[in-house]
């Protein structure tokens, strides 16, 4: 096992007694009390944050808290839709968490945090205290703001921006739609979710239409200019799927401004569109509890120490993933667990009064186009002036003139990623 | 007298070098490459293995992506984001012994 220089033991539970290092014929005295860290939500933020905690220092007592039985994995999730896997294969169970480094999972919804008490609330109206808090909690829908987009339009007007039921809601409509028809995608202004997320959305739902339903057409609504990786997908999207997909940026007036559910109307500020699958990706907020805690500012995002993911709002909380503002860190799961693996090295030093390491991070996303059609972009980030920034010089996308053999090379290696990230975060 | 100043120069070179480029931990440095090559550089599928690796050849594989020496799809733009005695740290960290 390589791991970080090895914490002492002893130090550990001197710490958590409250004792000097020096108080040594005191050491008999010393109560057995472990020290606790719990995270909330066990997605590839909060999964890779108590693995890597409790690698680092198994004197830790970890506890992950996760509402649902099985993580579904929003990466990934628009293969689904394209029919080209199924939902098993993006639902990863989180035994092995438990089962290889002797994590405390609990089934159960976080409802509130008490700072001042540290201790966590459960639906069921149990407290669990902490020492520090983690928290992962992903993306909440930040409802109503576009107007008529609400939970119950969100039945007829499918996200699939959290994977599990939206995503088979989207995938059945797509399949119940006639041959000719017209799918709309609406992407929102930055930041949010997975920047190359909707392009690769359109792209698998091009490569199901153009074998299924080949006269359809789909037409993104967008509330930005450009996004990631344009010049690559627009390439990918003349060669595969010629005269499908048609994309509306915000000066064109794309943006989706309003929804009418019930009436399957689309508003832009100029438009209005009746598409036969409306998927609306709406604006998005840290997840609910973030929120609830006290942990965002104005933005709805969590402001945080790039060092070590602690909280400005809150001393004591760490916030990683989506929820976090993290520099230049695109939302991702890659970031999400690279994130973590920072984290958790910071809280375990806290915790035994050493000063955090100097961070690195590293950002991949690969987007599938087709089955044997990828692309990507990464970058390698560090710390400048307390920000994380990209360096100069690394990084970029897949080159315009990469082969086409290239391209399928990048396809293999996105799936084999896939494997390798769900294994590192929850294995 | 004259080894003092020699002293204060080195530390003063040393101390601005070390603001150029801060001295990283080879775990800090290497944890980020194990989302895509695998827990302890063990890939399931595709993407190569690392702790199968020498730490020479993940060394020098890395050395040659940096200097676009050797084709790749991704690698020789994160290659791009460290130096080579960086790149030491990590071949160390992940390497087997020759
Ligand atoms: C269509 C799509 C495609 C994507 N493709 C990619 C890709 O190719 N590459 C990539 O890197 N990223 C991709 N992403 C982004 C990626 O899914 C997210 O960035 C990543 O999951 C963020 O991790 P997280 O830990 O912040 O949140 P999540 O992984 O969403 O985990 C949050 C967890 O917290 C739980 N939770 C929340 N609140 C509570 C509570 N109060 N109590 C208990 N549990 C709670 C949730 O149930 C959830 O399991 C994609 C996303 C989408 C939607
Ligand atoms: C996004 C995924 C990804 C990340 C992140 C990544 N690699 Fe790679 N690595 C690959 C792929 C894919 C290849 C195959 C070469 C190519 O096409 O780029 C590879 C190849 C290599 C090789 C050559 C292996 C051989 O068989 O010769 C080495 C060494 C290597 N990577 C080291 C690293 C190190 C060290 C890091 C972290 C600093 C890293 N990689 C980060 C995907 C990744």
């Amino acid at each position: 096992m390589k791991e970080w220089p090895r914490r002492d033991a002893l130090k550990l539970l001197l710490a958590s007694s409250g004792l000097a290092l020096t108080a040594c014929s005191g050491l008999s005295r010393v109560t057995k009390q472990r020290l606790r860290v719990v995270v909330i939500g066990a997605g590839f933020g909060g999964a890779t944050a108590a693995k890597y905690i409790a690698l680092n220092n198994p004197q830790i007592e970890v506890l992950l808290i996760e509402r649902k039985k099985a993580f579904i994995s929003g990466v990934f999730s628009n293969t689904v839709i394209a029919g080209i896997n199924d939902i098993d294969g993006i639902t990863h169970p989180l035994q092995r968490l438990q089962a290889n480094h002797r994590i405390n999972l609990i089934c159960a919804t976080v409802t509130a945090v008490d700072p001042e008490q540290r201790k966590v609330w459960l639906e069921s109206g149990e407290r669990i205290s902490y020492d520090r808090l983690v928290v992962s909690p992903g993306i909440d829908i930040r409802w109503n703001a576009l107007e008529g987009y609400d939970q119950a339009a969100s039945i007829l007007m499918p996200h699939a921006w959290q994977a599990g039921q939206q995503t088979l809601l989207l995938k059945q409509q797509l399949r119940a739609m006639p041959d000719g028809g017209v799918v709309v995608i609406s992407s929102p202004a930055d930041p949010f979710r997975c920047p190359p997320g909707p392009y690769e959305r359109a792209s698998l739902i091009a490569y199901y239409l153009k074998r299924h339903k080949p006269r359809s057409k789909i037409l993104i609504l967008d509330s930005k200019n450009s996004f990631a990786k344009q010049p690559l997908f627009e390439q990918g999207w003349q060669r595969l799927y010629p005269g499908m997909i048609e994309w509306i940026s915000l000066s064109n007036g794309g943006r989706v401004v309003a929804v009418e559910a019930a009436q399957g109307r689309v508003h832009t500020e100029i438009d209005e569109f009746k598409p036969d699958v409306a998927n609306i990706i709406p604006p998005q907020q840290a997840g609910q509890i973030a929120q609830q805690a006290g942990l965002v500012d104005s933005t709805g995002w969590c402001p945080v120490n790039q060092q070590t993911f602690e909280s400005h709002q809150i001393p004591g909380i760490y916030v990683i993933g989506d929820s976090s503002l993290a520099g230049y860190m695109p939302k991702s799961a890659y970031a999400a667990n690279c994130q973590a693996k920072v984290c958790a090295q910071a809280v375990v030093a806290d915790l035994v009064g050493e000063a955090p390491l100097e961070p690195t991070f590293i950002n991949t996303c690969y987007s599938l186009l087709a089955p044997d059609y990828a692309i990507s972009i990464a970058a390698v980030y560090r710390l400048r002036s307390g920000e994380i920034m990209p360096v100069n010089g690394a990084g970029g996308s897949t080159p315009i003139q990469a082969t086409l053999e290239d391209l399928a090379s990048e396809a293999g290696y996105a799936r084999g990623w896939y494997r390798n990230i769900v294994a590192d975060s929850f294995g | 007298m004259k080894q003092s100043t020699f002293t204060v120069l080195l530390m003063l070179l040393l101390s601005s070098a070390s603001y150029a480029e801060i001295q990283l931990n080879a775990t800090m440095l290497s944890l980020p490459c194990t989302g895509c090559h695998g827990s302890e550089g063990k890939s399931q599928r595709a993407i190569p293995s690392l702790n199968v690796m020498s730490r020479e050849q993940i060394y020098r594989a890395m050395k040659s992506f940096k200097n676009d020496q050797r084709h790749a799809t991704l690698m020789n733009r994160i290659a791009k984001g460290y130096s080579d005695s960086e790149l030491r740290l990590i071949a160390d960290y992940f390497g087997v012994k020759p």
